[in-house]
């Protein structure tokens, strides 16, 4: 990060409708390899501030080019940050009760992780009686995330990524709704998907976060930015055909449909590419995820 | 609200500061970091045990300064949630410190757990 957390936050409160990108490891890589076609210029336009959390970015760093990808963003667009989840608790101003919820919330997709958190975090007390921050948050990341060592060296995390773009997303939609106007979150791993939406139904439960205002998160997956490039006329429609089977696998793919009648069903199904490519010049169709 | 009259009713005061903590998502421990009261202070606060006027007065003002809340509303603060029956889970674990469970006992462990887990969330 180039300046501290806050110089981040005073950052945030001088523009009134910020566009936040939030990126995922998987894809940088996607655009590091699509980097010859589609410029950085192309894909982050639209947005004020790219961030990146320090999980996210330990897993970016395994790649040389990955990080060189962000070093030349950095230098292009100046506002891109690696936020720390050390920090998070300054961007919730010290409410650390509930940043633990946004960390519970966030895990509710994987029912063990949140047993995990009541074990060793909450371990049956009142909330406002937890340790502090930067030491529930690293039992939580140390003891409760599978790991293992790669060969590099660096103590890799089972989810820890998607997590810590879970809970950031969260705490910028709760805790800056006057100031940003957009939280994107580039991913395509499904993970980081279901952590933010399976959060969305528990807040929605929750009567200390279901009546607050937030902004809603949004999200660019490798599919969705294809999708947008080939509408924007980045690739030509002559070379889509062979962009899509260079770039993208077959995958589990989120999408609506518009029926004759002009109800809209809901699809999540695996799409081949060949199907891809059929959605692409398909109006009635419109991909989520 | 005047220092004297909210010094005298100092263990309402402390209730009432209890229920902004909780309420505004703090816990003790970030709360202290945030107001510059050590742990063991704010505990005293908390509990109405504070007995000099001058080192109350010094405390409440770190907490007025942060704008949490002002002083003429402090004693008259009402909950904003209601209390929220959570599920007591208690756990034991007598094993001894070096021992290792072998695979087939953690797996079963492990199942167990989540059971616990999804019979917490349909209660809920």
């Amino acid at each position: 990060m180039k300046g501290t957390i806050d110089d981040f936050k005073r950052y945030l409160s001088m523009d009134k409708s910020i566009k936040i990108c939030i990126l995922d490891n998987c894809s940088v890589e996607f655009l590091t390899r699509v980097q010859n076609e589609i410029s950085y210029k192309m894909v982050f336009a639209s947005y004020d501030i790219i961030l990146i959390p320090q999980w996210v970015w330990n897993e970016v760093t395994d790649s040389n080019n990955r990080v060189n990808y962000i070093t030349e963003l950095q230098n292009a667009l100046e506002r891109v940050e690696i936020i720390n989840e050390q920090d998070y608790t300054k961007l919730v101003d010290y409410k650390e009760a509930e940043l633990y919820y946004l960390f519970q919330y966030s895990c509710d997709y994987i029912a063990r992780l949140v047993s995990f958190m009541k074990r060793k975090i909450t371990k049956n007390r009142p909330l406002e009686e937890l340790e502090p921050y930067e030491e529930w948050l690293t039992t939580f990341y140390e003891q409760g995330l599978d790991g293992k060592e790669l060969s590099n060296g660096r103590k890799q995390k089972k989810n820890a990524g998607e997590i810590s773009i879970a809970v950031l997303s969260h705490i910028l939609s709760f805790y800056y709704t006057e100031l940003v106007d957009t939280i994107t979150v580039f991913s395509n791993d499904r993970d980081a998907y279901e952590f933010i939406s399976s959060a969305k139904r528990k807040f929605r439960e929750d009567e200390k976060f279901k009546y607050r205002e937030y902004i809603s998160i949004t999200f660019k997956s490798n599919d969705c930015l294809i999708y947008e490039w080939k509408n924007s006329g980045y690739i030509n429609e002559g070379k889509l055909d062979a962009f899509v089977r260079e770039y993208r696998q077959m995958r589990s793919t989120k999408f609506t449909r518009m029926k004759q009648d002009k109800s809209v069903e809901e699809l999540d199904t695996t799409i081949d590419n060949q199907t891809f490519l059929e959605f692409l010049n398909d109006e009635t169709v419109h991909i989520i995820f | 609200m005047s220092i004297e009259l909210l010094f005298e009713n100092r263990k309402t005061v402390g209730r009432k500061l209890w229920l902004v903590i909780k309420d505004n998502g703090y816990t003790k421990s970030s709360f202290s970091k945030l107001t510059g009261i050590s742990r063991p202070t704010l505990n005293k606060l908390i509990d109405g045990d504070i007995n000099n006027l001058a080192t109350f007065e010094n405390h409440l003002q770190k907490i007025f300064d942060k704008q949490i809340i002002n002083a003429d509303k402090l004693l008259k603060y009402s909950p904003k949630y209601q209390e929220k029956e959570e599920t007591k889970l208690a756990l034991s674990d007598n094993a001894p410190n070096e021992h290792s469970r072998n695979s087939r006992a953690q797996k079963m462990f492990d199942i167990l757990e989540d059971i616990v887990h999804l019979c917490e969330l349909y209660q809920t």
